[in-house]
This record gives structure tokens, C-alpha cells and sequence, in this order.
């Protein structure tokens, strides 16, 4: 007995287009709970201890801050382009901009890497060395505890998003038939990378500028 | 070329509400800076939803769950704010 997408002369292993976008949408509403129920649990500390987290949060470098959301904000328009390339067919253009969406990553990774090194250095990691002099030094440490568990877990999620990237442009690359044979591979990809860039769009504000310039 | 065109455009408007972003937090708005700040975020986050995700493309069933997600970022926030204002 044949199954309804072998009927409709369809690959009977490829689920249909409509539930392949419904699941990656539910996959992403779990994400935004995790991240919201994080960024709630900042917000309620900042309430709390607004001097000590603006003082904190002049602590950080809000330059750095600034060029990685206009790096992630670039890489979503490379996203959204390779997206309408894909759905044109156009496997080499579309691969091209999957990997420069995924460098663009890397580049965001790299700059974050090095405000890391620059805290570690301040000994402004929150562990037991963790230093600083002024008061409520508690509190400041509290404020770098969320700092990195909120950076940290967003810099993995983008760090799947670029194996993603890469995988599927390297797939496009070597496959031209990639996009017939997996048509919604890449609008999946787009909105994750998506996503990820609109958390960033909340966590640079409220913990680089939030304690004011 | 004319959807490659809009999407130019979102980035540039995108790239504004940066600016206004950074811009803001130099203006004396003291706990005003937070709200200032995430009504930006929104917009930006609405921007990237509506134009990037295609969020209107997609069936009813795939719409219904960026609203869920709304609706249960709210009930979150409802529950933490009932109990944060009655300690």
C-alpha cells in the first residue's frame, strides 16, 4: 500500500513542507522559554541591585558589543538572501552566502572571545579570583555570574548555528540536486540563525547599555 | 531582486535602530533607558520575524506558535511579577 507522498509522486522518507516548518517553530518556542525565563531571572536581579549591575555593566566593552550586533544583523540579511537564492534554485549562490552567514558567525565568536580574555585579565571572571575593588562587589559579581551564563549559552546556540551553516553549504556546494531533494533544509536553517540574532538583540542592550554610556 | 531589495532595506532600518540604541543610552533617561531599550529590541525583533523569517508565508498552524510563544513569555512574566510584588 502506497503512502500519501508516494501518491503524490513525492520521496516517501521527506515529511511534508508544512510540519518540517511547523516542528522547527515549536523547537524554537521552547528556545525563547529558556531564554526568556534567563533573561527574566537578570531582570529581577537588576531591580534589585541597580547600582551594583550599572556599575557592572560599565565594566563591559560596549564597542565590542555594538560591532558584534552589526555583525549577527548582517549575517541575518546574507541568511534572508541565501533563503531567496535557494528557493530560485541558485545552489552555488546560495551556498556562498550560507558560508558567509557561518564566517560571520565565527567573526561575532571571535570578538566575543576576546572581551572573554580581556574580563579573565580584569579578573572579572566569577570564580575565586574574581576581584573588584568598589562596592558592592557581591552584587558585581552577580552581574558577571549572568553575563556569562547568558553569553555564554547564546554563543553555543550560534556555534551549533554555524556547523549548521557550514554543513549545508558545503551540502550545496557539492550537491546542486540538495535543494530539490531538501527543499525546506535551508528556510530551517534561516530561522534558527534568525533567532538567535533576535536574542542578542535583547541581551546587548540589557547588559551592555543599561547602566547608561 | 525586488525581495533581495527589501531586504536591504530591513537591514538599513535595522542598522538606524542600532544607532538609536547606542544614541539612547547617552540621553539622562535613567530607569526610562530600560524601556527605551527593549521597545527598540522589539521593533528590531518584530523587523527580523516579519521580513526575514517570513512569518507570513506560513500556514495557520505555523503561525500560531510565535504568538504562543509571546503568550507564554507573558504568563512567565506575570507569575515572576506576582510573586517578586508580593514578597
Amino acid at each position: 500500500m502506497k503512502t500519501s507522498a508516494e501518491r503524490e509522486g513525492q520521496e516517501p522518507d521527506i515529511p511534508n513542507d508544512s510540519n518540517i516548518n511547523l516542528g522547527i517553530w515549536i523547537f524554537l518556542l521552547t528556545e525563547a522559554m529558556l531564554f526568556g525565563a534567563l533573561i527574566l531571572c537578570y531582570s529581577v536581579m537588576r531591580i534589585l541591585h541597580p547600582a551594583a549591575f550599572n556599575t557592572a555593566s560599565h565594566l563591559l566593552d560596549w564597542k565590542a558589543g555594538t560591532l558584534n550586533t552589526a555583525i549577527l544583523l548582517f549575517s541575518s540579511f546574507c541568511m534572508a538572501v541565501a533563503v531567496r537564492a535557494s528557493g530560485k534554485g541558485k545552489s552555488k549562490g546560495t551556498s556562498v552566502l550560507l558560508l558567509v552567514s557561518a564566517s560571520l558567525g565565527i567573526l561575532f565568536l571571535a570578538v566575543k572571545g576576546m572581551e572573554y580574555h580581556s574580563e579573565w585579565l580584569k579578573y572579572l571572571f566569577p570564580n575565586d579570583e574574581f576581584t573588584f575593588a568598589g562596592p558592592d562587589s557581591a552584587f558585581v559579581k552577580l552581574f558577571f555570574n549572568a553575563y556569562f551564563i547568558l553569553t555564554g549559552l547564546h554563543a553555543i546556540h550560534l556555534t551549533f548555528g554555524i556547523l549548521w551553516l557550514s554543513g549545508l553549504g558545503i551540502a550545496s556546494w557539492v550537491s546542486p540536486q540538495f535543494h530539490r531533494r531538501y527543499p525546506n533544509a535551508i528556510d530551517c536553517a534561516g530561522l534558527y540563525w534568525h533567532f538567535v540574532d533576535i536574542v542578542w538583540v535583547f541581551l546587548f542592550p540589557l547588559l551592555y547599555l543599561v547602566g547608561g554610556s | 531582486m525586488q525581495g533581495v531589495k527589501s531586504d536591504l532595506f530591513v537591514f538599513a532600518g535595522l542598522l538606524m535602530l542600532l544607532i538609536m540604541t547606542v544614541v539612547g543610552s547617552y540621553w539622562p533617561l535613567g530607569e526610562g533607558l530600560l524601556i527605551w531599550s527593549l521597545a527598540i529590541s522589539s521593533l528590531k525583533a518584530y523587523l527580523i520575524i516579519r521580513f526575514y523569517m517570513n512569518f507570513r508565508a506560513g500556514d495557520r498552524a505555523t503561525k500560531l506558535f510565535p504568538y504562543l510563544a509571546g503568550v507564554g513569555l507573558f504568563i512567565l512574566l506575570l507569575l515572576v511579577s506576582t510573586d517578586f510584588l508580593t514578597r
